[in-house]
């Protein structure tokens, strides 16, 4: 009997069971490319791009993928030469020590060309130009910052991006600068889902972050906003994690990788909603729709390193969370907040938004603590453990550097530079 | 195209209650599997949560159409989420409980199955089996560097999930469609069977009930059992008939 496979195309459908003559029609039809994945019976499933693993687990696909599929991508994989020529032969009897001498010239100018190239770190830049050259002068464009000619060559070459991106290695190649466009205008980017352009790894986040998504949602909520403000409701919703949101807890975790600006699926969503925010008309709830924006603001700014002094028209829970998030004294961050009658859900919130920043509070720019502080300290520990919980973003990261200055009895600088080393992705040491 | 379906649940041999939920009626061409989870409170509210939440709301909606399925079974799915989270935070016995999901809807000659956590669904045909539903664990994120390598080591159990009913407010959920041919059949079931019983097996056991799909259930729980019964175990069948 034939052998089956299956193909699942995009995460989301299934093609087949065919046999390997009808994979290779499916794929004539352009049914599905590089990025999906096929498996056998009882089988592993493994992406077409990843050519090592099908090698391994199915080398009566290599021809195919080979053949039919990397040679479409414009990849030679032929490694014979389709013709000879003639080469007359040099004699060997008396060899030409003038050619010599300068072969040998030329060769050690490239390699001390190669050597100011690579000290120069342009080599990798020049093996790129030659290696996908539309890449390459994207990159060249946006060379340190975001502008206007970058963003118009990658809307001339939309078509070309998108299918170089049909590849994995192209794909993750060019993120980072699409995921750049897609957010400096609405939160899309044409030919590739929403869900992509977010990744994986952020999905707590919404699956679409663009503006319209927004919109849908910031008129939905309207009715709760006061309420919001008020600390009379704290309902689990999209528009209310973008609110609540951490920018310290971000700062953190900024950049990260695939983002170059915004520098995180969380910073992408916060410019959105503001953005989609501010074009709203601010009719009868113009108060909370001003607070609204002002937090988002508020929030952007602290994750920029913005100097903070300008005013921010906030109130009630708003205010309550930018005054802890700007505390600097530990004994104070209770003041922030005020007289509010505010209901449990939305007390144990702020309570545990203030546990966390005191810890910060106390080693915030210290080398190590005094007995006194480090007792000071784990009792704040002890108490951010327990109260963190019903925070919606996951502190695990800063509750173990925490615990880790407690292992180390109370020496500052060096657990951030053992936290450093356990979680290279994240920035602790500025 | 007509759909036969047949399904079991049981204890199994070491838990004192079943946790696992599940709903299946060929007539509605509707199948729902969902797996309260272990370790963490009235697992078996929330997976009952989710298999009458889903039920409910195929029941009063109108007919769908292929393009409206997807939009529908997110909504749902997302709806019922939000309503575990709610009743989780009404009383503290309940905090924090969560559910596994597979559910297949039928339509047309297409089935669209929904998946979070680490039930699954398997594609069977002539004598060949798939797992078509990807466990949504580290282990496998991880491997697909979805998650930082670093993830399982803060995370001593690999097949720790990462999503699931209940575990965050935004809920995402695979939908995968599949084109239906005569003669498939489709076996959802919890972790209960397929943590005691290798996909080799499992295969070599529905091979061997092409024949009485009726008897299938039930001899897949037995052999569950029969390998420890560490969990509860649920199994539904569910048969696309040959014209």
């Amino acid at each position: 009997m034939e052998r089956l496979y299956l193909i699942r195309v995009d995460m989301e459908r299934f093609l087949g069971p065919f046999t390997l003559k009808e994979v290779k029609e499916a794929y004539l039809r352009m049914e599905f490319g590089m990025q999906d994945e096929i498996a056998g019976s009882l089988r592993p499933w493994i992406t077409f791009d990843d050519l090592e693993a099908i090698k391994r687990h199915y080398p009566e696909l290599v021809q195919l993928v080979q053949r039919e599929m990397l040679s479409g991508w414009g990849v030679s994989v032929h490694g014979q030469v389709s013709h000879q020529t003639k080469v007359k032969a040099i004699p060997q009897t008396s060899p030409n020590l003038i050619a010599r001498t300068l072969l040998l010239t030329i060769l050690t100018a490239l390699i001390v060309a190669i050597i100011l190239l690579l000290r120069e770190g342009q080599l990798q830049d020049l093996l790129l130009y030659f290696k996908d050259r539309n890449y390459f002068n994207a990159r060249s464009l946006y060379a340190e910052t975001y502008n206007a000619r970058f963003e118009s060559y990658m809307d001339r070459n939309r078509e070309a991006i998108n299918q170089a991106m049909r590849k994995k290695k192209g794909f993750q190649q060019w993120l980072p600068l699409v995921r750049s466009v897609a957010f400096e205008r609405d939160g899309h980017w044409e030919g590739l889902p929403n869900k992509r352009l977010r990744g994986k790894g952020d999905e707590e986040m919404p699956a679409d972050c663009s503006m319209g998504a927004w919109e849908q949602r910031w008129l939905a909520s309207r009715d709760s906003w006061d309420r919001f403000v008020e600390g009379r409701e704290l309902p689990r919703a999209d528009w209310v994690q973008i609110l609540t949101m951490d920018p310290h807890w971000m700062k953190l975790r900024s950049p990260v990788p695939g983002w170059i600006r915004p520098q995180s699926y969380h910073e992408a969503c916060l410019r959105m909603a503001l953005k989609s925010l501010q074009r709203l008309p601010q009719d009868s709830h113009g108060e909370a729709h001003k607070m609204l924006m002002a937090r988002m603001g508020w929030q952007l700014g602290l994750l920029e390193g913005a100097d903070q002094n300008e005013h921010f028209e906030m109130a009630g829970t708003l205010w309550a969370l930018s005054c802890i998030e700007d505390g600097h004294d530990a004994e104070a961050l209770p003041n922030c907040l005020g007289s509010a009658n505010l209901r449990s859900d939305w007390r144990q919130w702020l309570e545990a938004t203030i546990a966390l920043r005191r810890l910060a509070i106390l080693t915030e720019n210290k080398r190590e603590l005094s007995p006194e502080q480090l007792a000071l300290f784990e009792r704040g520990l002890a108490e951010a453990e327990d109260k963190t919980k019903v925070l919606w973003l996951s502190y695990s990261e800063e509750l173990q550097f925490y615990r880790e200055i407690l292992q180390q009895n109370g020496q500052v600088y060096s657990a951030l530079q053992t936290l450093q080393q356990r979680f290279p992705q994240l920035h602790w040491i500025p | 195209m007509r759909i036969e379906m047949y399904g079991a649940t049981d204890m199994g041999r070491v838990r004192k209650n079943n946790q696992d939920s599940l709903f299946y009626n060929a007539e509605m061409g509707l199948l729902i599997v969902a797996d309260g989870i272990g370790g963490r409170k009235a697992g078996e509210v929330a997976s009952a949560l989710a298999v009458n939440g889903i039920k409910e709301a195929y029941l009063n909606c109108d007919s769908l159409r292929h393009e409206e399925v997807e939009p529908f079974l997110i909504k749902t799915i997302d709806q019922v989420n939000k309503d575990i989270i709610t009743k989780g935070m009404s009383s503290t016995q309940m905090e924090g409980m969560a559910t596994t999901l597979n559910a297949i809807l039928f339509v047309g000659d297409k089935a669209y199955i929904c998946h979070m956590g680490d039930s699954r669904t398997y594609l069977y045909q002539r004598g060949n089996l798939w797992q078509l539903t990807l466990d949504h664990n580290i282990e496998n994120y991880v491997e697909r560097g979805w998650l930082p390598d670093g993830s399982l080591a803060l995370n001593p159990k690999p097949g720790a999930l990462v999503r699931a009913l209940g575990l965050s407010a935004q809920c995402e959920v695979d939908v995968y469609e599949l084109k239906l041919q005569a003669g498939e059949i489709l076996l959802t079931c919890s972790d209960g069977l397929t943590g005691m019983v290798q996909d080799r097996k499992l295969l070599r056991i529905i091979k061997e009930y092409e024949q009485r799909l009726y008897e299938l259930p039930q001899r897949l729980v037995q052999e569950a059992n029969e390998a420890g019964g560490q969990d509860n175990i649920t199994v539904v069948i569910s048969a696309v008939a040959r014209s």
